[in-house]
């Protein structure tokens, strides 16, 4: 089943890397610029709306935004790279009302900037946090020490 | 906001699962036309901390996101990792670990009813519904060793296993506890004064639901037809023969009903693994300390709904990438949204019909800005009473 639906989506991002994963999981890849269409082409091709979370993550030469999304009994994950100087992606909060806390969370713990966002008060991180430190980036450390394990055998 | 508006601040101090929450109302009389939230106030970095601990040490961190479903967050950890490493975990290992997700559902949805009914001023059917979660508490620490946080996983499998006679008694208190759940589904949606309060309150049309991409009980009672348990089975939920429970009715009287009859299910299925758990090891003997690098997106059906992880690993025995989605972040728009149209005596029911983790909301002060009166101060206790006594008043509703 899995397979028939692989072809599918295919067929559906002609343009972009399409792989089957384990447990049956779609993973898309896409550019910035095509993300407000796949969803629609989601939506409206294969009725997958439920977004269940957006999954920022810093490959430390880029960042990517993993779009998890469920419904029909299937899993699709749109993966989006990012330049790592300036990350930007266009928000999905006016296709998709839920979307909003995630791409909140992306700003402050990321600082992926999700462009045309109604609402982008901080979340994750206090009022206080200094401007331009976002915790998840990997060179930003714990500021205990960068390994747990060697911490607890000193 | 005009004139004849107040603003109403909630919170920020009572615990939501990973993160308290503030919402802000917008009230008109006793109408509340608006509402916003914010949450955050205790983001503690469970998610960076995990990049520098080992999986064994992950696991045991993770146990500690949420009190009440800590075994929802470490089965669905564990399940992403024993993917990406491709362990085949034995089946009575799935078995057990599966009972003890049922079991934390019945603790978890028995915990609510008892809050919903406090919430609304019923409190003989609180005190009743807590009394008969002890069992369900029992249960479990006969079978883990402890109430909460039971610590009853562990890579390819569970630490510890049950014997036959622990087998025989947890289906004895079952039984016991199957005839009180009748009991609560007759009074939970029957009871004049209990309905009367929760019929029509806290509305979240179907569409809606969808769109705000809701999980879980709260979505189901609008008529979502979701339930990782079956659309995407994990454990042992594909040898098991259960239903899911809906509602259409949209309101708080409907989640009040998806939850009571899942406790019935739940009771059903925690039978069928009983009397049918295979016999064998309960854990793989050895385990890999390293993950091949790889990624995997596991999902869980914790009480609350979807319980959703992204794990990232990169080769060495830490995480790449962690994940956790709880599935009050996905409910906490909806929710909100939800309340708009309600009375300000309906808010503390409204909120807690999601069914977020409100162990300290006696702690928590409301701020009534009045422009004519100038400000008091609530506390969740005072707005409760408020309710109550709204509803005696203009309702005629007595408990």
């Amino acid at each position: 089943m899995s397979e028939e639906f692989e072809a599918k989506l295919r067929e559906a991002f002609p343009t972009s890397m399409v792989t089957l994963g384990t447990n049956g999981r779609l993973w898309v890849t896409l550019n910035p610029n095509e993300l407000v269409n796949a969803v629609g082409v989601l939506r409206d091709r294969f009725s997958i709306i439920q977004l269940a979370v957006i999954v920022g993550e810093d490959l430390r030469d880029s960042f990517m935004a993993n779009y998890v999304f469920t419904g029909q009994k299937k899993v699709v994950v749109l993966q989006v790279r990012m330049d790592h100087q300036n990350p930007e992606v266009p928000s999905l909060a006016r296709m998709i009302p839920g979307a909003m806390v995630y791409e909140r969370e992306l700003k402050d713990l990321f600082g992926i900037n999700p462009i045309g966002h109604p609402d982008l008060r901080r979340q994750a991180v206090p009022e206080d946090w200094p401007e331009g430190v976002y915790p998840l980036r990997k060179d930003v450390q714990l500021n205990r020490g960068e390994d747990a394990n060697a911490q607890e055998a000193k | 906001m005009d004139e004849a508006t107040f603003n109403l601040p909630i919170g920020p101090q009572h615990p939501f699962l990973k993160e308290p929450a503030k919402f802000d109302f917008e009230i008109r009389g006793e109408e509340i036309v608006g509402a916003r939230m914010n949450i955050g106030y205790n983001h503690r970095g469970i998610e960076k901390a995990c990049e520098a601990r080992n999986y064994y040490q992950c696991l045991y961190l993770l146990e500690r996101v949420c009190g009440i479903c800590s075994h929802s967050h470490t089965t669905a950890f564990i399940q992403g990792v024993e993917e990406i490493m491709k362990l085949e975990v034995p089946r009575r290992g799935l078995y057990l670990r599966t009972i003890v997700c049922e079991l934390e559902r019945l603790h978890s949805h028995l915990l609510w009813l008892g809050v919903a009914a406090h919430e609304v001023g019923f409190d003989s059917l609180f005190m009743l519904v807590w009394r008969d979660r002890e069992t369900v508490m029992d249960i479990l620490e006969s079978i883990s060793g402890n109430r909460v946080n039971y610590a009853i996983n562990t890579l390819g499998g569970v630490r510890r296993d049950i014997n036959e006679e622990q087998r025989k008694k947890i289906i004895d208190m079952l039984g016991v506890l199957r005839k009180r759940l009748d009991y609560y589904a007759r009074i939970g949606t029957n009871e004049p004064s209990f309905v009367g309060r929760i019929q029509g309150v806290g509305m979240l049309p179907a569409k809606r639901a969808a769109e705000m991409c809701a999980v879980g009980p709260f979505a189901r009672a609008s008529a979502v037809d979701t339930d990782v348990r079956r659309d995407d089975p994990y454990a042992a939920y594909r040898e098991l023969d259960f239903k899911v429970v809906t509602y259409d009715s949209c309101d708080i009287l409907g989640r009040v009903i998806v939850r009571v009859l899942e406790m019935l299910e739940s009771c059903k299925m925690i039978e069928q693994l009983l009397t049918n758990l295979p016999e064998g090891d309960i854990a793989l003997p050895k385990v890999p300390r390293k993950a091949p690098a790889g990624v995997a997106v596991s999902r869980y059906e914790a009480p609350r709904g979807e319980d959703v992880h992204f794990i990232r690993s990169n080769g060495s025995d830490k995480p790449e990438r962690v994940r956790v989605r709880a599935p009050t972040m996905a409910n906490l728009e909806a929710a909100t949204e939800s309340v708009i149209g309600a009375y300000v005596a309906d808010i503390p029911i409204a909120i807690a019909s999601i069914d977020p983790c409100f162990s300290c909301t006696d702690r928590m002060a409301i701020v009534l800005r009045d422009r004519k009166n100038g400000t008091r101060v609530e506390t969740w206790e005072g707005l409760r009473r408020y309710g109550v006594e709204w509803y005696r008043k203009n309702r005629g509703i007595r408990f």
